[in-house]
């Protein structure tokens, strides 16, 4: 690909790397000084590319600080003809994320991934393009991105990111998500410390999104898809078992998917049933108060049916000799993970199993941004010579 | 008892499956020698228990002592600031399957120089299924 250079030297990699970021000489000589904009400023990007929501944090290469630190529904709108002036907020043409949702009646929509890779070329550039305007407002710093990519994906979805990020960034490194994961929910402090088992070099990440669950090993290298097991089953086949489930019951209902994606969001939970839950619905224009107790549980359990085996199959792929510690670092994290009891029913069914001890932990409230933390700390610890130069 | 030191160290190294495997293999009937040779009241479980308790604090002290002194090491080569030289990659071969549970946290930059490399062979591999 003449565009994309790749300042190392590829046939040797135990020559020695380029030594500063200020400047040096590439030691393959392969990139044109105008590659390197020395006297430009430098700013790190940690930067999800996630299918519903991306989450960018940047900052500067010698700061622990985060100038930017934004989570963004991953759409952009295409503000439709004939708009009157004033209806959106400045006259703009391209809306993004939030704003992009709040106009839906007057743009048209377009998410730029699906599935994890991009779908849409333009969007993709469009919404690149922004996310180096909240970075870099002025337009003059260098931009160095690590942006996540599915551990299974391929060099086609790989050049696609490489491609929609010419002229929006000037370097930029691909890593595994699953990997980026774990070095953001990792305690650096906590590391070498004894008892504490550092996900990077063992753990287990499950992520329940909303088109897929993946279930991926992280071994103290970027994992690869032999790592990782992605199941057509997360967050929005959930939705449908729901919606299919209340059909039956009520029929008619006229509730939208969006409102059942709430009911889910607020209230599901794995394990044993649980009953009464009433949940408040308008229906007709008259309210409603509905028991989905089962209807809930039923869904959501259907979810671990899904992953477990999954999860053993993963668990059996591991070394032997590092899976009494890799079950003590079994981790669920993506929008699926707020669904109550999740990490103590997975804990409990590999218990009944026979497993060793194991501990399944969530990631908690800030799963949304692990990704990105996990992408500028890579970004802080590559070296000059390994970026990626995009000549746009 | 070399069989209790073995036994510490391999679940101070996290190899409790080999640990388990010595413990209701071998030990039983090691121990039951032992008290065969010595007199009937000689090794009571406490004993057993007690043995295991001090050299499993032994084993764990000199490892930590060994971590620290990894690190110590590492510290001395590798330099935390991106703006000083970094070290060349380690030695160490790219391992996919090989024993990663218990290595030190490996530099995100070798990863790197590792995952360029096999983005810049003109074949990959083909992945197991
Ligand atoms: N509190 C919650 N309880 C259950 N599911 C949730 C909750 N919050 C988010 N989700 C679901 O998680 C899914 C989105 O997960 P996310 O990790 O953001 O997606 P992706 O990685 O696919 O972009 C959606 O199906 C959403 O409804």
């Amino acid at each position: 690909m003449p565009t994309i250079l790749t300042e190392r030297p590829t046939s040797s990699p135990s020559a020695s790397p380029a030594t500063s970021s200020t400047g040096s000489t590439p030691a393959n000589g392969t990139v044109s000084g105008t590659a390197r904009r020395s006297d430009h400023k430098v700013i790190l990007l940690g930067f999800d590319l996630g299918t519903n929501k991306s989450c960018v944090l940047a900052g500067a290469p010698g700061s622990a600080d985060f100038a930017v630190s934004k989570v963004i529904p991953s759409v952009v709108g295409y503000v439709k003809e004939g708009i009157v002036d004033g209806i959106i907020t400045g006259n703009q043409r391209l809306l993004f994320g939030d704003l992009a949702l709040q106009n839906a009646l007057h743009a048209e929509l377009v998410a730029p991934l699906a599935e994890g890779i991009i779908s849409q070329q333009e969007a993709a550039r469009d919404f690149f393009h922004h996310v180096r305007s909240l970075v870099d407002p002025t337009g003059q710093a260098e931009i160095r991105a690590v942006v996540g990519i599915p551990a299974n994906a391929g060099s086609a979805a790989r050049d696609s990111i490489r491609q929609c990020a010419m002229g929006s960034f000037e370097r930029i490194l691909l890593i595994p998500e699953p990997f980026l994961a774990a070095l953001g929910f990792r305690e650096d402090g906590r590391v070498g410390q004894p008892g504490y088992v550092d996900p990077v070099t063992n753990s287990l990440f499950v992520d329940i999104g909303g088109g897929t669950s993946d279930l991926c090993l992280v071994q103290g290298y970027f994992p690869t898809p032999d790592d990782q097991i992605s199941i057509p089953f997360a967050g929005d086949a959930i939705d449908s078992l729901i919606m299919d489930d209340l059909n039956r019951t009520y029929p008619n209902n006229g509730l939208t998917r969006g409102r059942i994606r709430e009911i889910k969001e607020a209230h599901a939970y794995v394990g044993a049933i649980r009953k009464p839950i009433d949940v408040r619905v308008i229906l007709g224009g008259k309210a409603h108060t509905l028991e989905l107790g089962e209807v809930l549980g039923r869904a959501a359990n259907t979810l671990i049916d899904r992953i477990y085996p999954a999860l053993t199959s993963l668990i059996a792929r591991a070394p032997s000799d590092g899976v009494v510690t890799l079950l003590q670092n079994i981790v669920v994290t993506g929008g699926g993970s707020q669904i109550k009891g999740i990490d103590t029913v997975l804990q409990q069914r590999l218990v009944d199993d026979g497993y060793e001890a194991p501990k399944v932990r969530l990631a908690g409230q800030d799963y949304k941004r692990y990704v990105a933390l996990g992408a500028i700390k890579a970004a802080r610890s590559a070296r000059d010579n390994q970026w990626q130069v995009l000549l746009g | 008892m070399q069989l209790v030191r073995r036994v510490c160290l391999l679940r101070a190294l996290g190899r409790h499956d080999e640990a388990r495997t010595l413990e209701t293999d071998e030990f039983p009937s090691t121990l039951a020698a032992v008290r065969s040779s010595l007199d009937s009241s000689a090794l009571p479980d406490s004993e057993v228990q007690a043995l295991f308790e001090a050299e499993y604090l032994r084993v764990s002290e000199a490892s930590l002592l060994a971590e620290l002194l990894a690190e110590w090491f590492q510290g001395g080569s590798r330099s935390s600031s991106s703006n000083l030289p970094a070290s060349p990659p380690r030695a160490v071969h790219h391992n996919p399957r090989g024993d990663g549970s218990h290595a030190a946290a490996p530099a995100i930059a070798d990863l790197l120089d590792q995952m360029l490399e096999a983005e810049s062979r003109p074949h990959p591999k083909p992945h197991r299924t």
